[in-house]
C-alpha cells in the first residue's frame, strides 16, 4: 500500500514522520482536511484513470468519472467500510462502477446516434521513491500473473471486470457455455488469490 | 455480475466457490457500504474472510494496466466543485512542517547568491573554554531515557506487528482449510442421517414381511404369459391388511411414452396404486402404508406412461389367487 510521510498535523506534530496509511487519509477526509483528498488522489489518480481508459477507451469520459468518483469520497467517506475492502479496492470498484454505467449509457446513446471518438491519453511517469517503486513492483507482479493464467479463463475475468460482462452475457459472446464460463472465472480467481498472497497481504 | 437475470449459482456448495461468487457480486454492486451486508447469521466468519481476499484479488486487477497521468485540470476542477482552495503543484510534505523550516532555512542559506566573505561572517575566535555544567548535562541525559524507552517499544511494537502479520495469512488459511473439512464433515453427517433413515425403513419393511400374522401373495404373468415370462413379484401385507411391500422382479423397461400400473382389485371396484417403471437386472420395491378396503388381488398392466384411470392396456402380473 502506498504510503508517505505525514503532513504537519495537530496529531502528529512529531519531529519524525510517520506514515499515513489510506485509511488514515481517509478519516483526514472526514475531518475535512482538503490535503488528505488530494494527497490519496494522487496515490490512486494515475491506477483509477487507466482503468477508467480501460473500459471506456476515451480519457476525458474517464477524467470525469475520475472526479466523479472523488467527489463521492469526499462527500459520502462514510459509505467506506474498512471490513470489506481495503481503500484502496474500494476506489477501485467505485471507478469500476460508474466507467461501467457510463459505458452503458454511452452504448444506448451511440446505438442512436453513431459511435464515438476515442483519444489517447498520456503516459504516466511515475514519481520516484520507494513506495513507488513498490507499487511498479506489485504492478509488475500482477501482470505476470494475469498473463500467466491460460488465456481462456483470463479472457473471462477481464470480459467480467474490465467490460462488466455478467457471465451469462460472456456465455453469449463467447459461444462457450455458461457453465464452462464459470468453471473459468473461478480457477482464475483461485490462482490470482494464490499467486498474489503477498500483494493481497499488503492490502489488508 | 450475479444478478437476478444472471443465474450465477454455484454448482457446489464449495465455500471458496461461494466466497468469490460473493466477491464477484460486488462488482455489481459497485461498493459494498451502500449495498447492504448480508445476513451476518447467515455468513460464517471464514465465508467474510474469503470473500474479503477475493475482493482484494479484484482490487488488484487495475494494477496490471499502465497507469495515465490524469490532466491537472481534472483535481483542480475537483477542488472547485468542492469549493476547496486550489491545489498546489507541490508533492505534499514528506517532512513535518515542524522539521521542514529549519531544512528550509538551510537550504536557502547553503543557496544564497550572495558572496559573503567567509571571513566577515566567521572570524576567528580564540577558543573558549566554558565551564562544565554538570546539571546541564545531567538533566540532557534523564531526558534521552525516554526517547530511548520509545525506541525500544517501537522496535518491539514492529517486531510484533511483522510477526502478527506473517500469522494472520497462515491463519487465514487454516481458517479456510477447517472451513472445507467442515462443509464436509456436514456432508458426511448428511449422508450418514439419510443411510441411516434408508436403514430404518428396511428394518420397518423387514419386519413387516417377517411379520407372522401377515400374508404373502405371488404374483405371476399373466395375459400373454410369453410377453414377459420372466416377471415375478411377492407381496407382503401386514396383520392390519393396510401396510404391504411389493417386490417385483424379471419386467422389461417398458417402452418409450408406456409404463407399468400397479391396480388394487376389490369386489366390483379396481383403485390405481400408482405408475412405476423397471430398468434391467433391477428389482423393483413399491410399498405404502395404508391399502383399499376390501383388496382381494393385485395387478400390474402396462399403461401410458402417465398412467391410466381404468387397466386398459395388457396385464402383466396378477396374484395367484
Amino acid at each position: 500500500m502506498p504510503s508517505l510521510a505525514t503532513p504537519a498535523t495537530p496529531e502528529s506534530s512529531a519531529t519524525t514522520p510517520a506514515v499515513v496509511t489510506d485509511a488514515l487519509l481517509l478519516r483526514r477526509i472526514g475531518e475535512r482536511q482538503p490535503d488528505a483528498l488530494q494527497e490519496l488522489y494522487r496515490r490512486h489518480a494515475p491506477n483509477l484513470l487507466a482503468l477508467g481508459k480501460r473500459i471506456l477507451g476515451a480519457a476525458e469520459d474517464a477524467e470525469e468519472v475520475l472526479q466523479e468518483v472523488f467527489l463521492r469520497v469526499w462527500q459520502e467517506h462514510l459509505r467506506y467500510d474498512s471490513l470489506r475492502s481495503s481503500v484502496s479496492t474500494w476506489l477501485v470498484l467505485l471507478m469500476r462502477s460508474r466507467a461501467i454505467d457510463r459505458l452503458r449509457n454511452r452504448r444506448v446513446v451511440e446505438r442512436v446516434h453513431g459511435a464515438a471518438s476515442d483519444e489517447a491519453g498520456e503516459a504516466y511517469t511515475s514519481p520516484e521513491g520507494a513506495e513507488n517503486v513498490l507499487d511498479r513492483q506489485r504492478e509488475a507482479r500482477v501482470r505476470s500473473e494475469l498473463e500467466t493464467l491460460p488465456p481462456e479463463q483470463r479472457q473471462a475475468l477481464e470480459l467480467a471486470f474490465f467490460e462488466g460482462l455478467t457471465q451469462s452475457e460472456i456465455s453469449e459472446r463467447t459461444g462457450i457455455p455458461l457453465g464452462t464460463v464459470k468453471t473459468r472465472t473461478l480457477l482464475a480467481m483461485k490462482k490470482l488469490r494464490k499467486n498474489l498472497r503477498q500483494e493481497i497481504r499488503e492490502l489488508l | 455480475m450475479t444478478t437476478e437475470t444472471d443465474p450465477l449459482v454455484p454448482d457446489s456448495a464449495d465455500p471458496e466457490d461461494l466466497a468469490i461468487l460473493d466477491a464477484l457480486d460486488a462488482l455489481a454492486l459497485g461498493e459494498f457500504a451502500s449495498a447492504g451486508r448480508p445476513d451476518e447469521s447467515a455468513v460464517g466468519v471464514a465465508d467474510e474472510t474469503l470473500r474479503r481476499l477475493y475482493v482484494e484479488v479484484l482490487g488488484l486487477l487495475p494494477s496490471s494496466l499502465d497507469p495515465v497521468a490524469p490532466k491537472d485540470r481534472v483535481l483542480e476542477g475537483l477542488m472547485a466543485k468542492l469549493d476547496l482552495p486550489a491545489p498546489s503543484t507541490q508533492v505534499a510534505p514528506i517532512i513535518p512542517a515542524t522539521t521542514a523550516a529549519p531544512a528550509v532555512a538551510a537550504a536557502s542559506v547553503i543557496a544564497s547568491p550572495v558572496a559573503v566573505p567567509v571571513a566577515s561572517v566567521v572570524a576567528p575566535q580564540p577558543p573558549v573554554v566554558a565551564a562544565p555544567n554538570y546539571a546541564r548535562a545531567a538533566a540532557r541525559r534523564s531526558s534521552r531515557w525516554p526517547l530511548a524507552l520509545a525506541a525500544v517499544l517501537a522496535f518491539a511494537l514492529a517486531g510484533l506487528s511483522l510477526f502478527l502479520l506473517r500469522n494472520l495469512e497462515e491463519q487465514t488459511e487454516q481458517v479456510a482449510s477447517l472451513y472445507v473439512k467442515l462443509a464436509a464433515a456436514e456432508q458426511k453427517v448428511a449422508d450418514l442421517h439419510k443411510t441411516k433413515g434408508h436403514l430404518a425403513e428396511m428394518e420397518k419393511k423387514y419386519s413387516l414381511v417377517t411379520n407372522p400374522g401377515g400374508s404373502i401373495d405371488r404374483l405371476a404373468p399373466a395375459g400373454d404369459p410369453q410377453a414377459q415370462p420372466d416377471a415375478r413379484g411377492l407381496l407382503f401385507v401386514a396383520a392390519d391388511h393396510q401396510h404391504w411391500v411389493l417386490c417385483l422382479e424379471g419386467l422389461e423397461p417398458a417402452a418409450t411414452g408406456k409404463g407399468y400400473q400397479l391396480w388394487f382389485v376389490s369386489e366390483g371396484a379396481t383403485v390405481s396404486g400408482g405408475t412405476f417403471s423397471s430398468r434391467p437386472g433391477e428389482m423393483v420395491e413399491l410399498s405404502a402404508e395404508s391399502m383399499p378396503e376390501g383388496t382381494r388381488a393385485v395387478l400390474v398392466t402396462l399403461e401410458p406412461a402417465a398412467g391410466s384411470p381404468l387397466p386398459s392396456g395388457p396385464q402383466v402380473l396378477a396374484t395367484a389367487g
